[in-house]
């Protein structure tokens, strides 16, 4: 054999094992063996900010998750403690006491005065955050340590029932001192002893992934009722995924744990090789415009449009997964209404009566449902029912910014509405139909004015007990529901998959990363 | 023999007097070509429905906090000044920040264009090896009417795969190669196997076409005299097809060639969706989605200007090769 045919054979064969190892590679990867120590998973798009005040997008919330501690967490039967040990509800606020066993990722000890300093910039207008009025309410935040008692006191210039549950929303995660001394540096991710959580970004690779790793010396886990299984892996990859290509990559092995599109889900729920795991992401409701440029206007024509929608049909069109809303806000919130009665029931031929001849301008984003099915659902509703219907299913971004402007406020007569409720209280969505207008600089976007609902409304989050809360609560949204401002719709619920070997936990019903586990 | 020295002699010779008139005028056609993308990217994101500033600021956000946003992203600057900060930042290489993320859109662009370049220059090189290579071998065994069957499957099978979309290539890869055979990587980049299915994808479609353009015009040049004489000086078939055959087939394919590897650039845009690619064309669906107005100029001008400056370097190219085009400024002269 010459010399020269023995070197093309080398070369031939080192390509073929090239080839073949880069193939090997490619689906084995971090999860596929004993001795694994990474979780591949995905987000939706780079987040953000890593500053958690800061967070807007679905994956900020779930880059908080796993990044900071908040001071209490949500177990599926209520709180449990999170870097706070225990609380105490005070007619204006809360009082917190501060455990011994959080810490930053550069070592330092988690105490009072770091707990209150982060949640007093929180609450800072300065700061800029979106959620935090949705944490405390609105009104004026005074934070205060006492490091010798071991607590943090909150008050509030206004009563507001749902700081509690709002101090589990992951945006109140808590910045330890050197994020709070670096806040570009904090929004950047690139301060290693800003977090409070479990894992810190090692690396960002915008577009392509980001990469998190455990702080070695993090013992502040969850004791949930029912204690997660497996152990948290060393690192978290989270890479940048499209909604087409990750079924088949869990498919393939190159994912551990994903979210994946309901349709998707029949490839997945029968193999014993997979687990499914769902969470409440958020809420669909159809809410009408009432200033007086829209027909509903009049409480007739929308209890008319109420008569035409039929929630479990809405359902079947966007998520057939989701459970049917009964308020302006999940099943497995605190307060919500469970009476049936308030829905009202469908009658197309009394509907027809009203809606005939009406002009109704339809306005949702393509989000719901595939190609914005649940608009064209409810617009097919009232088209059958005699009303000429202008449907416009536009983007996300179009969407926002017609209901939410005062100056556009006359370009639309009903919207169906996605909610996300990161924050999972009630409020979240009564607040949307409910109290000042985005006119008047506040969230309701109906422009109704509910002087009963209001009052209810403002009892709900003037209450110290859960049952005054509860009470007042119900009879804010009978009052809502029986004005017929919002008809409650169906939830949005998020499908994650995870292959034999990985978990993934929903405590209450919503998705937390910090509870991704290996469990083989 | 003396006419052809004479014609050799013109050519070179308008050739030579020709090079500085013929780069003036691609010059003024790419600096017309890339003032007109950057006038087009800026006044594209403005027809766009949406206000970013609200999108930015998010959804719980108050008026307040929008107008805060919209202050910090130049918006509320008057629309010629935001034109004149855009030009002045393209030629310092500031394509100014996310709206979303806050990163510089140079900083985004500069880890994603690698992905879309490896992927593109891959396919490209695939695609001109693999065309040129099955044209001709095509056109060679069935010269002279031989091989009729072959004839008639090469037409059929490149014209039905020359029309089928990239997405749906990119469907029938994964679900054979990763999803059944699991022999490569379903989507991503997190190895060198994740090259493989993106590539092919993307190099289908074009090697179909190009291998029918080949193969016709390598059907004529085999059918001309220099290439019967060199058969019938006995020279060996790779060495016929490669030395005699191949240099009259270069300027054809080269100037088709460039307009398809133009559109490979919008075909990789699908490709990277369809295998979550974390290339420009990726980036760019992203961006729109989000109204993140300044990563989408930045990407879009990016490759646009790539596109312009393919063409610009075939054109080149094919001056090189083929001196004709230096007269008429044209390919195919």
């Amino acid at each position: 054999m010459s010399s020269r045919t023995r070197r093309t054979r080398a070369v031939a064969l080192g390509t073929v094992l090239v080839l073949l190892s880069a193939a090997g590679c490619a689906t084995t990867g971090g999860g596929g063996s004993g001795g694994v120590d990474t979780i591949r998973s995905t987000w939706t798009s780079d987040p953000t900010t890593f500053d958690p005040a800061l967070v807007t997008g679905v994956d900020d919330y779930r880059m908080a998750q796993i990044g900071f501690d908040t001071v209490l967490r949500r177990d599926d039967d209520g709180l449990i403690a999170g870097i706070a040990t225990d609380y105490e509800q005070t007619d204006n606020g809360v009082i917190l006491e501060i455990g011994d066993t959080g810490t930053c990722g550069d070592g330092t000890m988690i105490t009072p005065t770091i707990v209150a300093n982060s949640l007093q910039r929180l609450a800072d207008p300065e700061t800029g955050s979106a959620i935090a009025p949705l944490i405390f309410g609105g009104a004026g935040v005074t934070v205060t340590a006492d490091d010798d008692a071991g607590t943090v006191e909150i008050e509030l210039d206004k009563p507001y029932s749902e700081l509690i549950l709002g101090l589990t929303v992951p945006a109140a995660g808590i910045v330890c001192p050197a994020g709070l001394e670096d806040p570009e540096g904090l929004a950047a991710g690139t301060v290693d002893g800003a977090w409070s959580g479990p894992y810190a970004l090692s690396k960002a690779t915008p577009g392509v992934d980001y990469r998190f790793a455990l702080n070695a010396d993090y013992d502040n886990w969850a004791e949930y009722a029912d204690p997660l299984e497996g152990r948290p892996a060393e690192n978290l990859v989270f890479t940048i995924g499209s909604d087409g290509a990750i079924p088949n990559q869990l498919a393939t092995g190159e994912l551990d744990v994903a979210i994946i599109p309901y349709q998707e889900l029949p490839r997945f729920e029968d193999d014993d090789a997979y687990d499914t795991e769902f969470g409440v992401l958020g809420d669909y409701y159809l809410i009408f415009n009432e200033s007086q440029s829209s027909p509903f206007a009049d409480p007739a024509l929308r209890h008319a449009a109420a008569q035409v929608v039929d929630r479990a049909a809405f359902r079947e069109a966007v998520n057939p997964l989701g459970d049917l809303l009964l308020s302006a806000g999940d099943p497995q919130l605190q307060c919500v209404n469970t009476d049936e009665s308030l829905i009202v029931p469908q009658d197309e031929a009394a509907a027809s009566e009203a809606l005939a001849g009406v002009t109704i301008r339809l306005i949702g984003p393509q989000a719901i449902g595939v190609n914005g099915a649940g608009i064209t659902y409810i617009a097919e509703r009232l088209r059958a029912a005699g009303a000429t219907v202008d449907s416009q299913i536009t983007d996300t971004g179009s969407w926002i910014s017609t209901i939410l402007s005062p100056a556009a406020s006359g370009d639309w007569d009903a919207t169906v509405f996605a909610s996300i409720n990161n924050v999972g209280t009630l409020a979240n969505g009564l607040s949307r139909v409910l109290g000042p207008t985005v006119a008047d600089g506040g969230r309701n976007l109906s422009y109704a004015q509910n002087a009963v609902a209001d009052e209810a409304y403002a009892a709900a989050m003037a209450a110290t007990d859960d049952e005054s809360k509860c009470a007042a609560y119900a009879d804010a949204q009978r009052a809502v529901l029986e004005a017929n401002t919002l008809v409650p719709l169906s939830t949005n619920v998020t499908t994650y998959v995870a292959r034999d070997g990985f978990s993934v936990r929903h405590p209450a019903g919503r998705e937390n990363l910090s509870t991704l586990r290996i469990t083989e | 023999m003396t006419a052809a020295v004479e014609t050799r002699t013109r050519t070179r010779s308008a050739g030579g007097s020709g090079w500085p008139r013929f780069l003036g005028q691609k010059l003024v056609e790419f600096v017309v070509a890339i003032g007109a993308l950057i006038l087009l990217t800026f006044a594209l994101v403005l027809l766009v429905p949406g206000d970013p500033a609200r999108i930015a600021a998010g959804i719980d956000a108050s008026p307040e906090q929008v107008a805060a946003a919209r202050h910090a992203l130049g918006l509320d600057q008057p629309l010629l000044a935001q034109f004149w900060n855009y030009v002045v930042g393209i030629f310092t290489g500031d394509l100014g920040q996310s709206f979303r993320t806050g990163q510089d859109v140079t900083a985004v662009i500069g880890v994603r264009l690698p992905f879309t370049l490896t992927i593109a220059l891959v396919a490209i090189g695939i695609t001109l090896v693999v065309s040129v290579m099955l044209g001709i071998a095509v056109a060679a065994l069935t010269r002279g009417n031989r091989n009729r069957w072959l004839d008639v499957g090469f037409s059929w099978a490149t014209a039905t795969l020359q029309t089928l979309p990239i997405y749906v290539y990119g469907a029938i890869l994964v679900v054979v190669f990763a999803v059944t055979l699991g022999v490569l990587p379903a989507a991503g980049a997190a190895s060198p196997a994740s090259y493989v299915l993106p590539a092919v994808a993307l190099t289908l479609a074009p090697t179909c076409s190009i291998s029918r353009i080949v193969r016709r015009e390598a059907s004529a040049v085999l059918e001309q005299d220099y290439m019967r004489t060199a058969r019938g000086w006995r020279i060996g078939r790779l060495k016929q097809h490669l030395k005699y055959a191949l240099p009259n087939l270069l300027a054809s394919t080269l100037t088709l060639s460039g307009l398809i590897l133009g559109n490979m650039l919008g075909g990789a845009v699908i490709v990277e969706r369809v295998f979550s690619w974390p290339g420009l064309g990726n980036g760019v669906v992203e961006a729109i989605l989000e109204r993140d107005y300044p990563l989408i100029r930045g990407i879009i001008l990016t490759i646009g200007a790539l596109a312009i400056i393919i063409n610009l370097v075939i054109d080149i190219i094919l001056a090189i090769v083929d001196p004709r085009v230096l007269r008429s400024g044209k390919a195919f002269a």
